[in-house]
């Protein structure tokens, strides 16, 4: 019990230090990969501090509630899944939090952030049966939706799930860009928009209430990359090598591509992805 | 014992003779009615039992009854000059007539006319708990209905017999056990339905009557084959007797394939489901009452109760896709709507198919994860018909389009509808339960999983934006009135909201009750940790409500549009443009109409599914 | 409280808004995104969003019809907010100063902390001007703690 409660409180308390890292390197890397200085490391961590300093403003208190709801659960869905519960139960955890800043952002009349709204819909329309498939190819390899025994089966067959389902890891990571909102699925809260969206779903949050969504965002960056390292469990090494590796190629991928409509997001993910993830399936039922 | 079931079976059909020529005293006696028949449904569940043997006198009684209705639904097809309904309901009369004049009368053997399982007992639960809210809900609500259509001569009293008189047959219909005793309940139900949705009497009205009226008596040709089957052929005359025989003979499971058959046409499962979109042109209790605990219900519990007999069959396993691609197709189709109804409607098809398909996977946790969705679907989907049946009267449109910032209009009437909504597709409510236990069941099937995997994304679209569309406000700014509402509609509305929220957290006692007999012995939903996610939501509900009332203190501002924000008569937003004139802009959802046109969709499942149909009687020949 | 009033100069976040410029000042502000000036360097980004962003970059002359936008825009800012008046335009009303239809500098409207100079105003007065606006706020900050 008194472990549990550690490692709960660990989580609350390291992800988002970890999660604002990952930003800061992100940051950095984007830039020298476009041939500039950059900022500092610690940089998200400023910008963060700064947000909460901000005067609070609204533009109904909904969204301030809605915000709230969001950050709660996804820490809600980062920790059970460092407590290796049921991998269908955090899909569907993470999914009220994304629902609900979907939610904060319709409540408001902005046309700009109901934009980003219903444009956030159908990125989770795009990510979310990816997601549900890859559980289920893990539950068609391993026995079980649970993560500890997923991790359990990789310990004891010592063959990491990454060789078994290729094709599945492929596709989750293919969606996984969508929700660390990296181009070319950067559509609905749209970093490089202004233009066209202003911030999209964020639109209308300002200060201490549009940091709530940022740390809300880091925790599940930290969820992303561990939904990542669960093909590689039997190896804390080679786990964290596979992390950076997929980090690494989300941002090559971020600064080489343009935005895309949500029409091509929808039918690249649903075609191509779900292509894959039944190919992969398939071969598991032949060999 | 046997006075609470004739509690929930014969009063309301006496309750019904009564309240057609009430008058004004319905105001009183439809929520005593409904209090008793909700009593007796309470005490009938407590019960162990419900013994009761077949006579002759009995039995000729019900087919007797069994007549008078098919009779009855021949008179309708002839005033309406359908041929299909008479084709449909003759070939009943004509199978029926001979199967009593060469089987003689198959009388049930010593005391299982009835049944009283859980399965069973979870329907009666619903049937006589949120039947009546229902009909509470319909007493404020007709008044108003009448009102707004101007109606001069009330028709209430044809309206509420009908209501009760329904309720009376699907409580016969959920606890027969004889072929007899359903195939009345069965017909019963059709003829309710049929005469509710074509109560407002206009074209559109008969015209979707009559296509609901084709429709089940079709699937009721199709229970009147199986039960022919069942009953002259292998002599068996009970549901429980069919269930127990032996699976390798074609005749037993040809009695099952066509009483599945017929369980999906009432279930309005693919290529059925048009009656079920038409049946909305009735007033809303009757949308409701279809929807939520009775009629489409009927047709799953069918389906469930005959699971064992088909299991471990190749029948099982296409009924299992037959169920995963309507979940499928319809949640794809919800996409396509505005109308807030047609949304509800093609839900409630989605999730009848999810019902179908755990019926098709047919493993221990399967069966239970059915037994969830059909009570927290039955609780979710009336709250969420009458919360659109209240705002369609106030607001003039059922659109999801024109509800934007309903909450500021209509506060409570909008939490309910959240409620209702949140419910349906967000953990840790017990749909969500059901969803994930359905998922986890199906897993070993890839076919059927993908299907649901793609169906439950999609289910995310139109719930996500609907209620985010009525939790908004107009202009920012905006305050909060508070609406008058009547009593005996919002009781109704409380009462759901509550028993949605409540019931998902009983969860482990709901497995215990109701789904044990049919399922394992430690709860699989467990892992889905309810409890704790309750907890946490409760505490991020305090805490989010704690941060908002702090915000209303804090700096409002209009939202951001440019700097060119315009305040038409302090609550329209506009852009300001050239000439310094307002310009207002429209927001609208996405309906992804390119990939998920309706009609285009409907053709080519409907093919698909009659296929699946097709192929699910194909496999039980040897 | 160091740290805090560090983040707060350390991350000065843009929203720019043009008020009629000839487009000059604008690409010059944009020039200072591109590799040659980075000014993601003192953490400042552009975010195009005045409910974000602390500094209100201001590029133009002020005349009738752009007057309430640019106000609207300013009371959506949260605070402490900063606004910087980049080129001769925005400053005093430059070479338009004299028309009918102008009223004049950033000033005449909002309260401008930084002016920044020319015609164009050079990518590296920019951020000279953002950076010394930076300054300004912690000083107003400072001064608040102080009094």
């Amino acid at each position: 019990m008194m472990e549990v409660v550690l490692i709960i409180l660990g989580t609350i308390l390291l992800a988002p230090l970890a999660g604002g890292l990952l930003t800061g390197v992100d940051r950095i890397i984007t830039a020298r990969m476009q041939g500039r200085q950059g900022p500092p490391l610690l940089q998200p961590f400023y910008d963060l501090i700064k947000l909460w300093r901000k005067e609070a403003q609204i533009t109904n208190t909904l969204q301030v509630f809605y915000a709230v709801i969001y950050l709660v659960f996804a820490v809600l869905s980062l920790v059970l899944f460092v407590l290796g519960q049921n991998l269908l139960l955090i899909i569907f955890v993470l999914t009220i939090g994304s629902g609900a800043m979907v939610l904060g952002a319709l409540s408001t009349p902005s046309p700009y952030s109901q934009i980003g709204a219903n444009r956030e819909i159908l990125q989770m329309l795009a990510y979310d049966p990816i997601l549900l498939i890859t559980a289920v190819a893990l539950y068609l390899v391993t026995g079980s939706f649970k993560l500890s025994e997923v991790v359990a089966y990789q310990t004891a067959s010592g063959q990491p799930l990454l060789f078994v389902l290729p094709l599945v890891f492929l596709t989750m990571t293919y969606v996984l860009t969508i929700k660390m909102r990296k181009s070319p699925f950067d559509i609905s809260a749209s970093h490089h928009a202004h233009q066209e969206i202003v911030r999209g779903i964020t639109t209308e949050y300002s200060g201490p209430y549009l940091a709530l969504l940022e740390i809300a965002h880091w925790f599940e960056v930290v969820l992303v990359l561990g939904l990542v390292a669960i093909f590689w469990a039997n190896s804390w090494l080679m786990a964290l090598i596979l992390v950076g590796a997929v980090f690494l190629l989300e941002l090559l991928l971020d600064n080489i591509t343009a935005r895309l409509t949500y029409r091509w997001m929808l039918q690249s993910t649903w075609v191509v992805g779900m292509g894959l993830a039944v190919l992969n399936i398939a071969y598991l039922y032949l060999a | 014992m046997g006075i609470s079931i004739l509690g929930v079976t014969l009063f309301p059909v006496l309750a019904a003779l009564v309240l057609a020529v009430a008058g004004k005293l319905r105001k009183f006696l439809v929520p005593l009615s409904a209090l008793i028949i909700a009593v007796s449904g309470l005490s009938l569940v407590t019960q162990q039992e419900l013994p009761l043997a077949g006579t002759t006198a009995l039995m000729i009684g019900i087919f007797i009854a069994e007549l008078a209705v098919i009779i009855f639904l021949l008179y309708w097809g002839l005033k309406l000059k359908n041929l299909w309904i008479i084709i449909f309901n003759l070939a009943q009369l004509g199978i029926i007539t001979y199967a009593k004049l060469t089987g003689g009368a198959v009388v049930g053997t010593g005391g299982d006319l009835l049944v009283l399982d859980p399965l069973a007992k979870v329907l009666i639960l619903l049937i006589t708990v949120i039947g009546p809210l229902i009909c509470v809900f319909a007493v404020a609500y007709m008044d108003e209905y009448e009102k707004a259509k101007g109606l001069e001569k009330s028709k209430q009293g044809r309206f509420f017999f009908l209501l009760f008189f329904f309720l009376g047959g699907m409580s016969l219909l959920v606890t027969a056990n004889h072929f007899s005793l359903v195939a009345l309940g069965w017909e019963i139900t059709t003829l309710c339905s049929f005469m509710l949705i074509g109560h407002n009497g206009d074209e559109q009205s008969v015209k979707n009557a009559t296509t609901a009226l084709i429709i089940n008596s079709f699937g009721g040709l199709f229970l009147t084959l199986g039960a022919f089957l069942a009953e002259d052929i292998l002599k068996v005359s009970t549901i429980s007797q069919l269930v127990t025989a032996d699976k390798g003979e074609t005749v037993v499971m040809a009695a099952l394939a066509l009483l599945v058959v017929a369980g999906l046409t009432k279930a309005a499962q693919l290529p059925f489901q048009s009656w079920l979109l038409g049946a909305m042109v009735a007033p809303t209790p009757v949308s409701a009452l279809l929807h939520s605990s009775t009629m489409v219900k009927a047709g799953v519990y069918l389906i469930l109760r005959l699971a064992p007999g088909y299991q471990d069959t190749m029948l099982s396993n296409v009924l299992a896709l037959v169920g995963g691609f309507t979940f499928l197709i319809t949640s794809a189709l919800a996409i396509s709507q505005s109308n807030g109804k047609r949304i509800l409607a093609y839900s409630t098809i989605a999730n009848l198919g999810l019902i179908v398909m755990c019926a098709g996977v047919n493993t221990p946790l399967a069966l239970g994860a059915a037994i969830f969705l059909i009570i927290f679907h039955a609780v979710s989907k009336a709250l969420l018909f009458l919360c659109v049946g209240t705002i369609e009267l106030k607001n003039g449109s059922k659109d999801i389009e024109t509800m934007h910032g309903l909450v500021e209009k209509m506060p409570f009437v909008a939490v309910a509808a959240m409620i209702g909504m949140i419910t349906m597709f967000l953990p840790p409510f017990g749909m969500v339960a059901g969803k994930l236990g359905a998922m986890e069941a199906a897993a070993k099937m890839p076919a059927v999983v993908v299907m649901v995997a793609f169906g439950s994304a999609l289910t995310l679209v139109f719930w996500l934006r609907w209620a985010g569309s009525i939790m908004s406000t107009t202009k920012g700014l905006g305050e909060i009135k508070q609406e008058k509402t009547h009593l005996l509609i919002s009781l109704p509305l409380v009462l759901l909201a509550g028993a949605g929220i409540v019931l998902s957290l009983l969860t482990d006692y709901i497995y215990q009750e109701a789904v044990i007999a049919v399922g394992s012995i430690a709860s699989p939903f467990r892992q889905y940790m309810i409890g704790p996610i309750f907890g946490v939501l409760a505490v991020a509900m305090v805490a989010g409500m704690f941060f908002a009332a702090k915000a209303k203190r804090q700096k409002t501002t209009t939202p951001y549009m440019c700097g060119e924000t315009y305040l038409i008569q302090q609550d329209t937003l506009a852009f300001v443009a050239a000439m310094d004139k307002p310009v207002a802009y429209k927001t609208s959802h996405y309906y992804l109409g390119h990939w998920f046109a309706e009609e285009r969709l409907t053709t080519v499942s409907n093919i698909i599914a009659i296929g699946l149909i097709a192929a699910m009687i194909g496999v039980i020949l040897p | 409280m160091s740290l805090i009033n560090k983040a707060i100069a350390g991350s000065p976040w843009l929203v720019h808004c043009n008020c009629g410029s000839c487009n000059g000042c604008d690409i010059e502000v944009l020039a200072c995104l591109t590799p040659v000036y980075d000014v993601e360097r003192f953490g400042v980004v552009n975010i195009g969003n005045p409910k974000h962003a602390d500094v209100l970059v201001v590029s133009g002359s002020v005349n009738p019809r752009n007057e309430r936008m640019l106000k609207n825009i300013y009371e959506q800012m949260a605070d402490p907010k900063l606004v910087v008046a980049v080129g001769a335009c925005a400053a005093t009303g430059g070479i338009f100063r004299e028309c009918y239809n102008v009223l004049g500098g950033v000033d005449k409207v909002i309260p401008v902390d930084v002016y920044v100079p020319g015609c164009a105003a050079r990518p590296e007065a920019i951020i000279d001007g953002v950076v010394l606006a930076v300054e300004k706020l912690k000083e107003k900050l400072s001064g608040e703690k102080g009094a």
